[in-house]
């Protein structure tokens, strides 16, 4: 250490021990300042900078970033033949900023050419909206987001637009969204479903497939200053918005109207309690064509209450409207299960044919009622069905016979046979809220369950679950799961997703099928089903009537498929609690039978499934009329006679002036063609008689006498004296046209199941 | 007069030109390269980085390099006025110790008179003379240790008593402070008054007195924490409270730590690189001054952080290592006290930017913003550099 040389030693002592001092303490100091301090900032930041790293740059990242949201389009249900029943279009949200119009009106320097109430009434009438709730909104003055119409039309948005320029107002916004528009309103209502204020699927195939169809959210992430701005070199992400991938569904439109049309008639003519349900199903895919449950509601109003009964019932308090939106929205061909009834002699017949207990030559003898372990159970014909041929005993729809065939399969068959037609579990179509049918488990199944369960009655299965066994009984035996969805398409059409149409398993033989088949085109013929025949096709079928409990209380029920030897269609209709009171005898073959019969004849000719008519069914088949208006009126008689159709000369004339029904009409063969020989033809309107009720002839006679022509359709079967007109095209005292073509659905009304 | 008196009056000449010579001769010896090297290289960095955090806030009020210009500026004339003191004897300070030590004192009154004092956040910290502004408080750090060196080197072991080794000192610490709360200047206070107790500990007092005070200012802290916790002291509870847990109110009182914390914590092992904070854009406040070393950890990672941190230890400890070297007592106290000012403004600034100690407003030297703080560093850098001068050469052999 230097010393400043001085030459007093005492004093040179106390300068070195002064120095010393200094010099030791500096040390110290100099390890504590210049390391030790800093080994403590070094920790810290170790801590910091590592060990907390992920929890602060989570941070960092949450508040210096922004994620504004690329909405994806959701995607489109098409029906088979690419008609839209679902689709989604840009809409608007309105609301208002209450707080901000406060502002404005406040401003003085600023003076306004608007107030609050004719702001309120401005955009009420263009919205559509009470004027009076937007006033209330107007008035939460502290609140900056009132919503004044969701999803406004962009028709609409845009007069909006207009007003808010012209008027110069501040403070009422347009917010882009989605709507999703149902095009078919009501149709397959229960098959498609809807989405929520969210756009998300609540029911159906919406529900269903809402990870297809909603698509993937873009996201664009941008770095932001404190203010929301752009960093000046920020970094942004991006996330593309994938648009919603499209269903092609097995639907078609046109069936489903012709099935919803029959249905809706028939839950009116028998004022069904509990409304109806049918399913028109690819007898050999498993493809639902159609699937129709009543009661119905508009998708586009989804919360409304449209059924009469449904309304009446919030309306006299008896229910609440959240019920009554829950039942709507229900559909009863696979959310509700029932008692099916004879209908599932079908799967019997086909487990005892399959067993080879019975064959086409049994014969079973009825009397009218049958003791099984004590109880009594009755046919529906109490004198009994007598001797009867396998075919005639399913033609009767004969209980004994088939508690007969039940029995002879024995328990435990049986109860595999409904395993083997996956009645135990669901049916696995591709729609949300299925049931499962609900049945005697097996270790209790008894002989008298047995007994029961053999001509359907005592256990509950889903129209869903039985119509894919039926199907599999007369198919060839291939058991397939029904679906409603065949192809998933992406935003470029490529198909994602082809349904798989392969069989689960084939529960009968094609042997047995045909048998069954057989049998169950002879129930259509000369059965139980006769008013399901449709002219010009071969028809199978099978109806069923079944007790609900011990309330009286039935549902009634239809199966048919076409053509009879090689099903392309099968249909199940049933009908929930039909009135007793409506003069018609409440069974299946006279409630229900008919109106499959008119659906069928619809969907048929629509397939271009070609009728094969009969000789006699040929005379009485649809031809065009000549024109032979201009003709002499023998040359003209002969053009007529040589078409088949008759003829009915007024006036004296040589030549024929005009015609009744005029030239290129279609009507029936062996009608009637009015010539007019110098006669001028009557202009007035003929008016229609009533003869619904009526045999055939009489109905005939009727008609005809009123200046109009007839077809019958139905029941052919001119043997039965039971036959009467259950329906007329054209209501009594309509009024038409001279030559007019009414359309008379016949069938017997004597049919019990 | 005497021959003997003429001779001995000739002697004493002689003998304090030849000191003076001596003195003098050493002032021309070499400056200390490592310490000049190190604290070029801290205002360099410094620099780039003010640069890099007040970029931001300077590219939003119009000019992106307005805080550098003015920084580069007083960095330039700091470098000159370290190189010319560097020259300058340190031994003539002794003469100035006392008028400097005065001139503070006048400039800390005139700033608290009102209307003359500039006030910022509700502080009157600051002088101002043709759109310039300074800090009387930066001036007094430096007349402190000025004065303190020469006189506790006069004292020699007269140090260790009570009356004459600490009651002068803590007198004119003690007058400092009011006059510094009362602007208020916390933070500088608390450098000033530290340096100059360790000063006074390193200047010979005596042991127990010097473990007597550091003892019962460590007991007072302690104490003022716990009742704050406690909840009986109020004032700077929330300090208190925003450093134990800043997340207790994110959005307000705790906002800058958590701040502080994001921007250190986001930066991670190597840092999101030099000049792409994110915290700087209006996330972090005082970013380019008090909170400046946050911006470096985000930037530079714990990695850049620590190579910065060693440069400031290295400075420190080749600063010490001068002290330890020096010529004599006063050039060995000046050093300590500049070295130990440095070193407490980087640890506490350092300190409070990581949440280690309650926030309070110290800047990091040589990187904070401010133009007459930089400009009085470097100037106390060329006083130890003056000091660096004068060690004599080892003795050969």
């Amino acid at each position: 250490m230097p010393s400043q040389n001085q030459p007093n030693p005492r004093k040179s002592e106390k300068i070195r021990r002064a120095n010393r001092v200094i010099q030791n303490r500096t040390f110290v100091l100099m390890l504590v300042m210049g390391v030790a301090l800093f080994l403590l900032l070094f920790g810290k930041l170790f801590e910091l900078q590592i060990l907390r790293h992920e929890e602060l740059q989570e941070k960092a990242v949450d508040q210096q970033t922004r994620s504004e949201v690329v909405t994806a389009s959701r995607g489109t249900i098409y029906d088979r033949n690419g008609n839209v029943l679902a689709i989604s279009a840009t809409a608007e949200t309105v609301f208002l900023s209450p707080k901000e119009l406060n502002e404005e009106l406040e401003d003085e320097e600023d003076p306004v050419s608007w107030t609050k109430d004719s702001l309120a009434e401005d955009l009420a009438k263009i919205l559509e909206v009470n004027a009076e709730s937007i006033r209330q909104k107007m008035d939460r003055t502290d609140s900056q987001y009132e919503v004044v119409k969701l999803r406004a039309e962009e028709a609409v948005a845009n007069q909006v637009r207009e007003y808010i320029n012209e008027h110069e107002i501040r403070g009422i916004y347009l917010v882009t969204d989605a709507k999703r528009y149902y095009p078919y309103s009501t149709l397959a209502a229960h098959v498609i479903g809807f989405v929520g204020t969210d756009n998300q699927g609540l029911y159906g195939l919406e529900a269903r497939y809402e990870e297809d169809l909603e698509g993937q959210t873009g996201l664009v992430v941008t770095a932001k200053d404190n203010l929301g701005n752009d960093m000046l070199y920020g970094y942004e992400q991006y996330r593309d918005a994938q648009n919603g991938q499209n269903l092609v569904l097995t639907i078609d439109t046109t069936i489903q109207y012709y099935l919803e049309k029959g249905i809706e008639s028939m839950v009116d003519q028998f004022d069904a309690a509990n409304g109806a349900t049918g399913i028109v199903m690819n007898a050999k895919t498993g493809a639902v064509l159609g699937m129709a449950s009543y009661p119905n509601y508009d998708l586009n109003n989804f919360s409304t209450v449209t059924d009469e009964k449904l309304k009446e019932a919030i309306a006299d308090g008896s229910a609440s409207l959240g019920d009554m939106q829950l039942r709507q929205w229900r559909n009863k061909a696979l959310n509700d299960t029932y008692e099916p009834g004879s209908t599932f002699k079908i799967l019997t017949l086909a487990a005892a044919l399959e067993e080879g207990v019975v064959d086409m030559s049994t014969t079973a003898n009825c009397t009218g009622s049958v003791t099984i372990s004590g109880y009594r159970i009755k046919c529906s014909n109490n004198r009994g069905h007598g001797h009867q041929t396998l075919k005639e005993s399913v033609g009767n729809s004969c209980n004994p016979a088939f508690i007969s065939y039940g029995l002879s399969v024995g328990n435990e068959k049986f109860y595999d046979y409904m395993e083997a037609f996956g009645l135990m579990g669901t049916s696995g179509i591709d729609l949300d809220g299925e049931a499962t049918g609900i049945f005697i488990a097996e270790k209790n199944f008894t002989q008298l369950d047995l007994a029961c369960y053999a001509f359907g009655q005592n256990f509950n299965v889903t129209p869903i679950a039985l119509i894919s066994a039926q199907a599999a009984c007369v198919n060839g035996g291939y058991l397939h799961t029904p679906y409603v969805v065949e192809q998933v398409l992406d935003d470029d059409g490529k198909v994602v997703f082809q349904q798989d149409t392969t069989p689960i398993r084939q529960v009968i033989s094609e042997e047995t099928s045909a048998q069954v088949r057989e049998c169950l085109e002879y129930v259509v013929a000369s059965g139980t089903g006769k008013n399901g025949q449709v002219t010009g096709y071969r028809i199978g079928g099978k109806t069923g009537t079944a007790d609900k409990g011990q309330t009286g209380d039935i549902v009634v029920s239809f199966l048919c498929f076409a053509p009879a030897d090689d099903p392309e269609i099968i249909m199940l209709l049933t009908m929930d609690t039909p009135s007793r009171t409506t003069g018609t005898y409440p069974s299946g073959g006279n409630m229900v039978a008919p109106t499959a019969s008119r659906i069928m004849a619809e969907i048929l000719p629509y397939l271009e499934m070609e009728p094969s008519y009969s000789a006699e069914e040929m005379l009485g088949a649809d031809a065009t009329v000549p024109n032979v208006i201009g003709m002499t009126v023998a040359d003209a008689a002969a053009k007529l006679e040589e078409k088949g159709f008759g003829y009915r000369t007024v006036g004296d004339g040589d030549t024929v002036t005009d015609q009744t029904p005029a030239g290129s009409a279609v009507i029936p063969g062996r009608s009637v063609v009015i010539l007019y020989a110098g006669e001028e033809k009557p202009t007035d309107p003929c008016t229609v008689p009533s003869v619904v009720g009526k045999t055939p002839s009489e109905a005939n006679t009727a008609i005809t006498n009123a200046g109009l022509l007839v077809r019958f359709t139905g029941t052919t079967d001119s043997g039965s004296s039971s036959i009467r007109v259950l329906s007329q095209s054209v209501e009594a005292g309509g009024q038409v046209e001279a030559g007019t073509v009414i359309t008379l659905q016949l069938g017997d009304t004597g049919v019990t199941d | 007069m005497t021959r003997e008196e003429y001779h001995a009056q000739k002697a004493e000449r002689e003998r304090r030109r030849q000191i003076e010579r001596k003195s003098y001769e050493a002032s021309k010896g070499p400056m200390d390269l490592p310490f000049l090297l190190l604290t070029l290289l801290l205002t360099g960095i410094g620099l780039v980085m003010l640069f890099s955090a007040s970029f931001p806030s300077a590219y939003y009020e119009g000019d992106p390099t307005f805080y550098l210009k003015r920084q580069g500026i007083f960095a330039v004339l700091g470098l000159g006025a370290m190189l010319w003191l560097s020259k300058w004897n340190y031994q003539r300070w002794r003469g100035w110790a006392k008028i400097l030590l005065g001139a503070a004192f006048f400039l800390l009154i005139l700033v608290i008179i009102p209307g003359v004092g500039i006030t910022r956040n509700n502080a009157t910290r600051w002088l101002g003379f043709g759109g310039m502004t300074f800090q009387p408080s930066e001036f007094a750090k430096m007349a402190v240790i000025i004065y303190f060196a020469d006189s506790i080197s006069k004292k020699k072991d007269k140090m260790r008593n009570l009356r004459e080794g600490v009651l002068p000192y803590a007198v004119v610490l003690g007058l400092l402070s009011i006059l510094m709360l009362l602007e208020p200047h916390l933070s500088g206070t608390i450098i000033i008054v530290a340096t100059g107790i360790i000063l006074m500990i390193v200047g010979g007092m005596h042991p127990y007195l010097a473990g007597a005070g550091i003892g019962g200012v460590g007991i007072v802290a302690v104490l003022y924490v716990k009742l704050v916790e406690a909840g009986i002291i109020s004032y700077g509870a929330g300090r208190i409270l925003m450093w134990k847990d800043p997340w207790l109110d994110p959005g307000d009182a705790g906002y800058q730590m958590c701040q502080s914390l994001i921007a250190i914590g986001s930066g991670g092992l190597l840092g999101v690189g030099l000049g792409k904070s994110r915290q700087k854009f209006l996330y972090l406040p005082e970013e380019h001054n008090d909170f400046i070393f946050a911006v470096v950890c985000e930037e530079l990672g714990l990695i850049g952080a620590c190579v910065i941190i060693l440069i400031f230890m290295l400075l420190i400890l080749r600063g010490f290592w001068i002290a330890l070297h020096a010529r004599d007592r006063f050039g060995s106290l000046l050093a300590v006290g500049v070295m130990t000012q440095v070193s407490l403004q980087t640890f506490l600034n350092i300190a409070v930017v990581t949440g280690l100690v309650p926030a309070t407003g110290i800047s990091l030297p040589f990187f904070s913003y401010g133009g007459t703080s930089l400009f009085l560093l470097l100037a106390e850098m060329g006083i130890v550099l003056s000091v660096s001068r004068q060690i004599p050469a080892p003795r050969a052999g």
